[in-house]
């Protein structure tokens, strides 16, 4: 759905992508989400971003986002490595994760993606779907989207 | 005699009317903190793409695993 999103809406200047964590699938999600707040302190957070997601594997919380890998993953991204793994083990960014986390649950997120249009939740998160959600957003608001 | 009990009716009055105006105060406050609205989309100082003045913002929460 991102990808549909940034290409057919964003890079028009149509609609602004914001993203926020809700690791629920346990402590390595927690972990992941706090290192891709590291890497984008560097400026690196959605490149980043896309190559956690690119290397997620099936079998959860069995090492495949221990530090170790983050940190890995972070030289593999270019990213000043010592910087980031002291940002990693000084958990700079737990309290922003937690804050998210627990935003996600006030607002009634239950699974990943969950999508919100100017503040209306959309379900299915499918690209169709939240295509459709933003042509209708964006006609309400008088923006012509570049999509149609 | 009367005079003593007048002035102790008069001080219990002013005590019950200091506790009422506490109790007010106090829950005004816990009022004024908590107002039940939920906390804000996008949170504080989010990552974002795109425009700050694009006309719609799509939010997503998401979990890498």
């Amino acid at each position: 759905m991102k990808p549909v999103v940034i290409e057919e809406y964003v890079e028009l200047g149509l609609v602004r992508f914001v993203s926020r964590h809700f690791p629920f699938l346990g402590p390595e999600s927690t972990r992941a989400a706090e290192a891709a707040e590291c890497a984008g302190e560097q400026g690196g957070f959605e490149e980043y971003s896309d190559l956690l997601l690119a290397n997620q594997q099936g079998d959860r919380n069995a090492g495949g986002f221990a530090d170790a890998k983050l940190v890995a993953l972070a030289r593999f991204s270019g990213l000043d490595e010592g910087e980031f793994e002291s940002c990693l083990l000084d958990g700079k960014y737990v309290a922003n994760v937690e804050q998210d986390l627990s935003d996600a649950g006030v607002l009634g997120v239950h699974g990943t993606p969950s999508v919100f249009i100017n503040g209306e939740f959309i379900s299915p998160p499918d690209a169709e779907t939240v295509r459709a959600a933003l042509d209708q957003a964006l006609a309400a608001s008088g923006e012509a989207s570049g999509a149609n | 005699m009367t005079s003593l009990r007048t002035k102790a009716r008069s001080v219990s009055r002013w005590k019950f009317k200091f506790v009422v105006v506490t109790a007010l105060l106090l829950l005004v406050a816990a009022i004024g903190c908590n107002d039940g609205s939920p906390p804000p989309l996008e949170g504080p100082d989010r990552h974002a793409l795109g425009s700050a003045d694009a006309a719609v913002t799509l939010v997503a929460f998401d979990d890498y695993q």
